[in-house]
């Protein structure tokens, strides 16, 4: 609840998310093979890797989606068990998860939503004009069409517009620490940019830190990482600075393989992790 | 007890178990708010061209049973609703017969279910263009039960009609405790007829998708809940009345043990 209060003044205090050692099976099959990563509040790291590897799979676990089982290691925030908690209070702490795949649900409004997702760590409920001029505001930041608070909630919505929507959510939840998985999918060139200015809005007036799944340089470009990082089969492979990034998008991956003498494609446990550029002398706020 | 509606909004109370009567000259919205134990009868008329709408408000938690039949003449609209969100047992049996060209009936349900509840509704299509649509929508506690039986029947003749059905149940209960009993009987070609059904228990993903935003899992169903009741209060067309019924169910569904 603590956290609560501070994310609704504004400003965040300081925000830190440790993952060490993190291991998660799906069905019985483990995905996540020893992930350490610690993402602090200003950061914006990018988490990169082909396909299938685990960067939905880590931030889904982070939030604790019920099937991604947790099988050794531990993730904190701000020394807090986030292991512990249950999805909702993982929330109210201050994590956010804008999905690669938001959920459809038909009968409830936007509006509707997002007030009970305020309401819900609020003590004393929000006062509606107080709710609408922060819907309408966020709305309006999005370039969103105004009907987006009195419709179903992502009931035939666009990709794009779904995407625009889970944004929306973040602006007005003021996480401390934000999971963005493929948030940029389905924008177009100028949605991106309104997109990214947003979220840079958000991270300049909060100081929220970010990770950011994305296949495109573009909006990397836009959001400016401080960190970046490959995942491959279950693993941070390569960890860098945002030269990793752009790196990534004009030689692919295969000069990971090269220049590491390692098989992308390789379930044996040989990988190192490898560290390059300002990583470790990243600046802080 | 005999009704003639003459007044474009009308609320009629009633509490005791009788035989009533109401007809429609004129368009109308009339909300009746009842209450008590109760067996009553009911008889409907829509007069040509008139559109009705009925609201049936309940605020009873005994045994409520109603027989309702309805007759709506050419041309004439009838849109009735059962907001149902006491918990009490409760039994209607409702017909509806469109009986001459261009009657329209709607027929819309919104319950939550504590006890044992059953709908047995007919809308009967007695004549050329007519049109009929049935949305059930409700939640089912944990050891209630609900029965639906709604029948569209579209008779020989009575071509370019339509009869639509929509039934959406949220049950909280493991157990098999809804029947829905979608009957359809249509002995003309020239016509349209559907009938869409969703039975179950919430769904996990977007239980988990509000989870993530904050709302704890008790939270999370009743927003669900509330999202299978709200559509009926657009029902009548009067803003004070909608806040009222919407403020109902939001009270309602907070005080349900989900
Ligand atoms: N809900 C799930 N059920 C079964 N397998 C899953 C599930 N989620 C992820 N996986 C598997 O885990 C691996 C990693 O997937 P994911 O985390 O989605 O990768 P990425 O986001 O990097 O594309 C894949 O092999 C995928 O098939
Ligand atoms: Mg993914």
């Amino acid at each position: 609840m603590e956290h609560a209060k501070l994310c609704m003044k504004g400003e965040i205090d300081m925000a830190t998310l440790e993952i060490k050692d993190l291991h998660v099976s799906v069905d019985g099959k483990e995905i996540l093979k020893g992930i350490d990563l610690e993402i602090h509040d200003h950061e914006v790291h990018a988490l990169m890797g082909p396909n299938g590897n685990g960067k939905s799979t880590l931030l889904q676990a982070i939030m604790g989606h019920p099937r991604y089982t947790v099988t050794q290691g531990s993730i904190t925030l701000d020394g807090q068990d986030v292991l512990s908690m249950s999805v909702d209070e993982r929330s109210k702490a201050g994590l956010f998860l804008g999905m690669q795949y938001p959920q459809e649900i038909p009968g409830v409004t936007n509006s509707d939503f997002l007030k009970a997702a305020m309401n819900a760590r609020l003590e004393k409920p929000i006062k509606l004009f107080q709710f609408i001029k922060q819907m309408e505001g966020a709305i309006k930041e999005l370039e969103m069409k105004p009907d987006l608070a009195h419709r179903f909630l992502n009931d035939g919505f666009s990709g794009g517009e779904k995407k625009r929507n889970e944004i929306v959510q973040m602006k007005l939840l003021k996480p401390s620490i934000a999971m963005l998985d493929e948030i940029d999918s389905g924008l177009d060139v100028d949605a991106l940019k309104v997109v990214a200015n947003s979220i840079t809005k958000q991270k300049e007036e909060t100081g929220l830190g970010l990770i950011v799944v994305s296949h495109y340089e573009r909006f990397y470009t836009l959001l400016k990482p401080t960190h970046a990082h490959v995942l491959v089969d279950g693993r941070i492979l390569v960890s860098g600075d945002a030269s990793l990034a752009a790196k990534i998008d004009t030689e692919g991956y295969e000069w990971i393989s090269k220049e590491y003498d390692i098989d992308l494609n390789s379930k044996e446990d040989t990988y190192k992790r490898i560290s390059l550029g300002s990583c470790a002398a990243a600046k802080r706020g | 007890m005999e009704y003639i509606i003459k007044e474009a909004f009308e609320r009629i109370a009633i509490t005791s178990s009788d035989t009533y009567q109401m007809t429609f000259t004129q368009n109308a919205n009339v909300i009746i708010d009842y209450d008590g134990s109760l067996d009553i009868h009911w008889e409907v008329t829509v007069a040509q061209d008139v559109k009705a709408t009925i609201l049936f408000l309940n605020h009873s938690t005994d045994t409520v049973t109603t027989n309702e039949i309805y007759h709506v003449k050419k041309d004439a609209s009838l849109t009735m609703a059962y907001c149902e969100l006491m918990l009490n047992p409760i039994q209607h049996t409702t017909k509806v017969y469109l009986e001459e060209t261009g009657a329209v009936g709607n027929v819309h349900t919104a319950t939550v279910c504590g006890d044992k509840v059953s709908y047995d509704v007919a809308i009967q299509h007695l004549a050329p263009y007519t049109q009929s649509n049935m949305e059930n929508y409700g939640i089912v506690m944990k050891g209630a039960h609900w029965d639906v039986v709604a029948t569209g029947q579209i008779k020989r003749g009575c071509y370019q009609s339509k009869a639509h059905q929509t039934t959406r149940i949220l049950t909280l209960d493991e157990k098999q405790n809804v029947k829905v009993l979608p009957i359809l009987l249509i002995d003309e070609n020239d016509v349209e007829a559907s009938h869409a059904c969703s039975l179950g228990q919430p769904d996990e993903n977007q239980l988990y998708y509000m989870q993530s935003r904050g709302m704890n899992r008790t939270q999370a169903i009743q927003l669900l809940t509330i999202g299978y009741l709200l559509p009926i209060a657009t029902i009548i067309d009067d803003e004070t009345v909608r806040e009222e019924i919407r403020k109902e169910i939001e009270k309602k569904v907070q005080l349900c043990k989900m």
